[in-house]
C-alpha cells in the first residue's frame, strides 16, 4: 500500500465517520431549508457531469438507476428513522427545532457508502466508467439528501413549523 | 414544498373501493383504447420478429395488470397491479423496441397519483422502471437510446403522477372547505332558531310559572276573585305564548324575516308586563330609546325581556333597576337586579335554573351579529347581577 492510498484511505474513513457522527446527533433543523442542499448538490452534479461525460453506455445507465435506488431507500429510511425535538433556547440563527437520525442512521449511511463502492468495483470491471465521477458522485447523494428531506419534510411536527425565533 | 398529509394505509382503507377512481368512462374508454392498441402492435411485432417465450409470458401479465387495474374496485389490488405494470411492462420495453413503454408509464402515473400511498412511491416506481429497463437493454446488448428513450417515460410519468395527485389533493381541500363552510351555516341556521324559540317560550311560559304561583297563593289564602283574574291573566299569557310560538315556527319553516311578537316590543311594554307578572322595577332615562333605530332596538328588547325573565326567575320579588344613558354618541342600557340572599343564581318553579345560560349566550349573539361596535356584557358586580348594553345612537 502506498503512501498516497493510505493518505486518501484515512481521509475517507475520517470523511464517513464525521457524517456519520454528524447523523447521530442533534443537529439544528430549518424546515424551511431542508430542500436546500439537496437542491444544491443536484444543480452542481448535473452541471459537473454534463462538463465531463463524453459517451454513456447502457451498463453506466444500469448501474446509475442501481445506485439511485439504493440511495433512495436509504434516504426514505433515513427520513423515517428522524427523531425532533424543540429546545427551550435557540440557536445562534435562531432555529429552536433539532433533529437527529441516531445511530441507525449512522449505520445506513455507512451501508450506502460501502455498496456505492461495492457498485463502483463492479461496474469498472464490467465496463461502467461513468459511476467514479465527480458528477455521479454528487448526483447520488442529491438523491439522498432529497429522498430524506422529502420524508422529513412531512414528518416535521405542525407545532414546530414556523418556530424561528426572529 | 406542498407534498399533503401522509397517507393512511389502514387495512380498512386499503379494502375499501377506489375513491372517485377511474369513475368517468371517458377514463375507461382511454384505458381500453390503449390496452387494445398496445396488445395490437405487440402481437404483431411479436409475430414478425419472433419474440420469445418469456417475452410473451411476461409481455401478457403487464397487459393483463392494466386490463386489471381498469377493472378492479379495490386499491390494493390497482396498486398490485399497477406495480405489475411497472415491473413488467418495463421488463418488455426493450425486447419490444418500446411498443410497450405505455404499460411502465401508465403504472407509474397511478401510484404517483395514489393519494393514500406515500408521495415518494412515483419517483421509486420510476427508477425501478429505469433500472429494469437498463437491465434489459444490457443484457440483450440494445443500444443506450432505446434505454435513455424507454427509460425516460417512466421518469416523466413520475411527474405526471405527482402533478395528478396534488391536483386531487387540492379537489379534496375545496371539497372540505366547502363541507365545512355549510356546517357553519347549519350551525348558525341553529342558533338562530334556538334563539327565536327560546324568545318565544321563556317569556310566556316563565311568566305563566308567575302567575300560576299566585294563583296558588291567593286560593290558598281564600282570595278567590283575585285568584280568578290572575287565573285569566295567566290564561290570556299562555294564548299569546302559543300565537307567537306559531308565528315563530311560521318564520322559521319559511325562513322569513325575525317573527313579529305579539310581546312587548319595547322597553315602556317590558316594563310593565313585568310589574303585571309580581315583579318591582325602577326606570330610568328615555325607556322608549326614541334615539335608538328600530334594529337595535329590537336587539335591545330581547336583551332587556331576557335580563327581566332571568330576575324573575332567579331573584323574585327584588327590585329591578333599569336606566338608559346616552353618552358619547351611544345608548347604554343596564338593568341590573340584587343577587339573591345566597348569591347564587336560584332555581325557579319551574326549576330551570340551568336553563339562564342559553339566554345569555343568545343575547350575546345577537349583539356580535350587529357587528357594529354594540356590545353586551352579564355578570356579578357587587352583590347584583348586571347586565350592560352598548348601542349606537340613531343618526337622525
Amino acid at each position: 500500500m502506498t503512501a498516497q492510498l493510505l493518505a486518501n484511505t484515512v481521509v475517507g474513513i475520517v470523511l464517513v465517520g464525521f457524517l456519520a457522527w454528524r447523523q447521530a446527533t442533534w443537529r439544528a433543523l430549518d424546515p424551511a431549508r431542508v430542500w436546500r442542499a439537496p437542491l444544491v448538490l443536484g444543480v452542481v452534479g448535473v452541471v459537473v457531469l454534463a462538463q465531463s461525460v463524453a459517451a454513456v453506455t447502457t451498463l453506466d445507465v444500469l448501474f446509475l438507476g442501481i445506485e439511485a435506488l439504493a440511495a433512495v431507500t436509504a434516504g426514505l429510511a433515513m427520513g423515517a428513522m428522524t427523531r425532533f425535538r424543540t429546545t427551550a433556547t435557540p440557536d445562534d440563527h435562531g432555529r429552536v427545532l433539532q433533529a437527529r437520525t441516531g445511530w441507525a442512521g449512522a449505520g445506513l449511511w455507512v451501508l450506502l457508502i460501502v455498496v456505492r463502492i461495492g457498485l463502483d468495483v463492479v461496474g469498472g470491471h464490467l465496463g461502467a466508467h461513468l459511476l467514479t465521477s465527480t458528477g455521479v458522485v454528487l448526483l447520488v447523494l442529491a438523491l439522498n439528501r432529497a429522498a430524506r428531506a422529502l420524508v422529513v419534510d412531512q414528518r416535521i411536527p405542525h407545532t414546530a413549523r414556523g418556530m424561528m425565533v426572529r | 414544498m406542498t407534498t399533503g398529509p401522509d397517507p393512511t394505509s389502514t387495512a380498512a382503507a386499503w379494502d375499501g373501493p377506489v375513491p372517485r377512481r377511474s369513475g368517468s368512462a371517458t377514463t375507461r374508454a382511454l384505458n381500453a383504447f390503449g390496452i387494445a392498441a398496445v396488445t395490437y402492435w405487440f402481437v404483431r411485432n411479436g409475430l414478425t420478429d419472433g419474440a420469445p417465450a418469456w417475452v410473451w409470458l411476461v409481455g401478457t401479465l403487464a397487459l393483463a395488470a392494466w386490463a386489471i387495474r381498469v377493472a378492479t374496485r379495490t386499491e390494493r389490488v390497482l396498486f398490485a397491479a399497477a406495480w405489475v405494470m411497472v415491473v413488467a411492462g418495463a421488463a418488455v420495453v426493450v425486447p419490444t423496441a418500446a411498443v410497450t413503454v405505455a404499460v411502465p408509464f401508465v403504472g407509474v402515473v397511478v401510484i404517483g397519483a395514489g393519494r393514500r400511498q406515500p408521495v415518494w412511491a412515483g419517483p421509486v416506481a420510476a427508477i425501478v422502471a429505469l433500472v429494469v429497463v437498463a437491465a434489459t437493454a444490457a443484457a440483450s446488448g440494445a443500444p443506450v437510446g432505446l434505454v435513455l428513450g424507454g427509460g425516460a417515460g417512466p421518469l416523466l410519468a413520475a411527474v405526471v403522477g405527482f402533478s395528478r395527485r396534488q391536483f386531487r389533493i387540492a379537489e379534496e381541500r375545496t371539497r372540505q372547505a366547502v363541507a365545512e363552510q355549510q356546517r357553519a351555516e347549519l350551525l348558525a341556521d341553529r342558533s338562530r332558531a334556538a334563539r327565536e324559540v327560546h324568545d318565544v317560550l321563556a317569556h310566556s311560559l316563565g311568566g305563566l310559572v308567575l302567575q300560576l304561583d299566585a294563583v296558588e297563593a291567593l286560593l290558598e289564602a281564600g282570595r278567590v276573585d283575585e285568584a280568578t283574574r290572575r287565573a285569566g291573566e295567566a290564561r290570556a299569557l299562555a294564548a299569546t305564548g302559543l300565537a307567537d310560538a306559531r308565528r315563530a315556527v311560521h318564520a322559521l319553516r319559511d325562513d322569513t324575516a325575525p317573527p313579529t311578537l305579539t310581546q312587548p316590543g319595547d322597553l315602556v311594554g317590558l316594563v310593565a308586563a313585568h310589574r303585571s307578572f309580581g315583579g318591582s322595577v325602577t326606570t330610568h332615562g328615555d325607556a322608549a330609546l326614541t334615539t335608538v333605530d328600530a334594529a337595535h332596538r329590537r336587539v335591545v328588547v330581547a336583551a332587556v325581556r331576557e335580563a327581566l325573565s332571568n330576575a324573575r326567575r332567579h331573584a323574585p320579588g327584588r327590585r329591578v333597576v333599569l336606566s338608559v344613558d346616552r353618552a358619547d354618541s351611544a345608548v347604554h342600557v343596564t338593568v341590573a337586579n340584587p343577587l339573591d340572599r345566597s348569591g347564587h343564581a336560584r332555581a325557579g318553579a319551574d326549576g330551570r335554573a340551568g336553563a339562564v345560560g342559553h339566554g345569555l349566550v343568545g343575547m350575546r349573539e345577537r349583539f356580535a351579529e350587529l357587528d357594529d361596535g354594540s356590545s353586551v356584557t352579564a355578570g356579578k358586580v357587587d352583590d347584583a347581577f348586571v347586565v350592560a348594553m352598548r348601542v349606537p345612537e340613531a343618526t337622525s
